[in-house]
């Protein structure tokens, strides 16, 4: 998957642990989790705005293309 | 995969789920014995396939071999209107359990498509059978075969396409819930 979730990175910054975010988002910890590790199909507008929220960051600053993992697995 | 309800109208899709597959497991036990009970204790012209039978038939004093002969004719679209039935109590079960995509769910919906195709096959043969098995013991020159089709037949038929297309959309519905699942 070219595009990488950088969720830990901000979790660790703003010091924040998953299973909190998870109940102020409003889904579960797998959920979060496979979120963090980008085994997910998609992300809801919903969904993105809450983390955005609670972890006061923008949508870029969680999402990143990679194009080299885009060239190497298209999956 | 499971679908959890939460709603007040989910809960009740819940409770009337149960009850459909209690009713659809009692009638598809009752059924095929009201069939034979039918057949053997009451008269002809009470038959649900009378209509294909003449009045020479339905009149006349039936011997118990007579009678079990018509029950067995009309054992065999009894027992397809079982399995459907049966199928449907395995719908409403899974229904109420919350799995309402489940490959369960998927195999009952054909399951009770191709029971409703031989119940609507064998329904149409039905009377057909009948005077077929029953005018046998009848003088040469008054046997006869009937043949025809009856409302209640196109209904069955138009009931079992119905069935198959829903069986069709939960399909698709399972995807696109398998789907969904995989967005958070």
């Amino acid at each position: 998957m070219p595009i990488i979730v950088n969720l830990d990175v901000m979790l660790a910054r703003r010091k924040m642990r998953s299973k909190e975010l998870a109940e102020k988002v409003g889904i579960t910890e797998q959920n979060l989790s496979l979120l963090k590790s980008g085994k997910v199909k998609g992300v809801r507008f919903s969904t993105l705005e809450a983390i955005c929220h609670h972890l006061q960051c923008q949508p870029g600053e969680l999402l990143e293309y990679v194009e080299s993992a885009a060239e190497g697995n298209d999956e | 995969m499971t679908t959890h309800f939460s709603s007040t109208a989910d809960s009740s899709l819940t409770h009337t789920a149960r009850r459909l597959s209690r009713l659809a497991v009692i009638l598809a036990l009752l059924t095929p014995p009201l069939v034979v009970v039918q057949h053997v204790f009451f008269d002809a012209s009470s038959f649900p396939s009378s209509y294909g039978m003449p009045s020479l038939l339905t009149g006349q004093e039936w011997s118990l071999d007579q009678r079990l002969l018509a029950s067995l004719a009309a054992l065999f679209p009894a027992l397809a209107i079982m399995v459907a039935l049966l199928s449907l109590g395995r719908i409403c079960r899974e229904y109420a359990h919350g799995r309402l995509f489940s490959d369960t769910v998927l195999s009952a919906w054909r399951r009770l498509g191709c029971a409703l195709v031989v119940a609507t096959a064998l329904h149409w043969l039905q009377p057909t059978v009948q005077s077929l098995l029953l005018s046998l013991t009848l003088p040469e020159g008054h046997r006869f075969i009937s043949v025809g089709v009856s409302s209640e037949d196109l209904l069955l038929a138009l009931l079992t396409a119905v069935v198959f297309m829903l069986g069709a959309v939960m399909q698709v519905a399972q995807r696109v819930q398998s789907e969904n699942a995989e967005i958070v």
